[in-house]
């Protein structure tokens, strides 16, 4: 592979021990997947910061950086974390939070921003054809798919080590031919009325679409209706695509369809949604509680439920999860919502937030994502779109 | 004795039983970090424990935090002691570098008709290019 001299250097170590053990990595990962270069990088979001997640070895991970004196190089963000801003209205045990809030401390030393979001990209927004080095799914998803940026599903311990160097292997939807379509995918027609009659939500359709296609860069003809986020959370969640082309969506998908011919071509009906559905969720008449944000709520989206939301007194707990970046700036907005009932949780989400001291066993949410991680953790799980919850 | 070439991605070389596992695994969520079993529910090997095994998948698919659960679980004694894919993805090579865990792809997808859960597996991975060495039934 080849490297510039600063990064021969960095590889040598005249930038510290942190660099040096980044960039080895770095190469590795390169080498062994065919990069010819690295590529440089004005950003960069950091997965598995959750200590329910990444456990002690993660937490060992992130603190011999430290001790190494590790920076991060370009702008960093962070994904959510076990405990909400607001920590009393998620309790967890003495030790858990200390140890969650030493994640926080290390991640701040190292210059990166406690945003404690899943959705960079609502404020740190890439441009078309940046690099990027990002982690989480629905993210990387999003940046490829929805703005054009470029960014591999790299795994959550590579976003530190990118970060603390701002380089990337050049290698998968880095590359123009990393991004050609691989199959095309059409919805059928039945499916994309339910789902814009709101009887079907579209996470589970992209989810569905995520367990049928597995892998590669789907070119996909389907009109979206609701929060396309959701969509792509939902095939990223079920799937290893960091990238789909959404006919008519995508900046790069009209360049795309002039790649389809000779491509398989895979329908995917009402049938195989609702048996995909039938894995990760069951049929109850009374929850215990409804969550919204999964990806996390924008202020747009929180807006909106406002204005939904007419009434205080709600019999069952409506859980909406939104970013630590949208509580330190919209906190009117947050202090509205929970003034009519709802419970906002800035900076987490119930997927890697400790469920044991929650008493919710039956949820209803609108995200195929959360279902399938929250009833992997033995939760009951309904799928419904937003809408019908909000009414 | 059956062998499949394949691209070494993390060397070593060590012998095993395999578990076979036709449908992606995604190390987070899908696995269980404290014990090493399978939780994904309708997964193909839901219930069984990777522990020690030749772990022989197509691919990871999941969350991007698999990487720390396959490094936890490498730390902890709880990882399989080699993976076969036929194709890694960054989240499952970062998790074996970061755990020193041999991880081999680029293998004939025969492997999965020919190599059954609970086979005696050696993984030879050496710089570049390994094999795997499948003893047959009868000659355990």
């Amino acid at each position: 592979m080849y490297l510039t001299k600063h990064e021969e250097r960095i590889l040598e170590g005249e930038e510290g021990e942190a660099k040096r053990i980044a960039l080895k990595t770095i190469v590795k990962v390169g080498e062994v997947l065919g990069a010819t270069r690295l590529v440089k990088l004005k950003r960069a979001h950091i997965s598995g910061i959750s200590y329910k997640n990444i456990g002690d070895e993660g937490l060992e991970f992130i603190r011999k950086l430290v001790e190494l004196n590790a920076n991060v190089a370009c702008r960093t963000t962070t994904n959510p974390s076990a405990i909400p801003v607001n920590t009393e209205c998620l309790p967890v045990s003495e030790d858990f939070e200390r140890r969650q809030k030493e994640i926080h401390s290390y991640l701040s030393t190292m210059g990166a921003e406690l945003t404690l979001s899943c959705i960079p990209y609502e404020y740190s927004p890439p441009s078309l054809g940046e690099q990027i080095g990002w982690g989480e799914s629905n993210a990387v998803l999003y940046a490829n798919t929805i703005l054009g940026a470029r960014t591999n599903r790299e795994a959550a311990p590579l976003t530190i080590l990118e970060a603390i160097v701002a380089r990337a292997p050049l290698i998968g939807l880095r590359t123009d031919e990393g991004r050609l379509p691989s199959c095309v995918v059409v919805v059928d027609k039945k499916l994309e009325s339910e789902m814009k009659n709101n009887k079907i939500a579209p996470s589970i359709v992209g989810y569905t679409i995520g367990r049928v296609v597995k892998n590669g860069v789907p070119f996909i003809k389907c009109k979206v209706y609701g929060y396309i986020k959701e969509f792509l959370a939902g095939i990223g969640a079920s799937s290893s695509i960091g990238m789909v082309h959404l006919d008519g969506i995508s900046p790069e998908a009209e360049k795309a369809t002039r790649h389809l011919r000779n491509l398989e071509k895979i329908t995917v009906d009402y049938k195989e949604v609702r048996e995909c559905e039938e894995l990760i969720t069951m049929n109850f008449e009374e929850a215990d509680a409804y969550l919204l944000g999964c990806p996390h709520l924008s202020p747009s989206e929180l807006k909106s439920i406002l204005m939904y939301s007419t009434s205080t007194h709600r019999d069952i707990s409506v859980i909406l999860t939104t970013s630590a970046w949208v509580y330190q700036k919209f906190k009117q907005l947050i202090d509205k919502l929970r003034k009519r009932g709802f419970i906002v949780l800035p900076g987490t989400c119930l997927v890697v937030a400790p469920l044991e001291n929650l008493d919710i066993k039956r949820i209803i949410t609108d995200s195929a994502k959360a279902a399938y991680y929250l009833s992997s953790q033995g939760l009951e799980v309904s799928i419904v779109p937003r809408e019908v919850i909000l009414k | 004795m059956k062998v499949f070439k394949g691209r070494t991605l993390v060397e070593g070389t060590v012998v095993g039983k395999a578990l076979v596992s036709r449908d992606p695994i995604s190390f987070y969520g899908g696995v269980d970090p404290k014990t090493g079993t399978i939780v994904e529910k309708g997964h193909s090997i839901h219930g069984c424990s990777i522990k020690d095994s030749i772990l022989i998948f197509p691919y990871g698919k999941g969350s991007t935090v698999g990487a720390y659960v396959l490094y936890g679980l490498a730390r902890r004694g709880l990882a399989p002691k080699a993976i076969i894919n036929l194709r890694s993805e960054i989240i499952v090579l970062v998790g074996c570098i970061l755990g020193d865990i041999p991880l081999m792809d680029s293998v004939d997808r025969h492997i999965f008709e020919e190599a059954r859960t609970g086979d005696e597996v050696k993984v030879v991975a050496k710089s570049r290019k390994g094999v795997v060495i499948i003893k047959d039934g009868e000659e355990n």
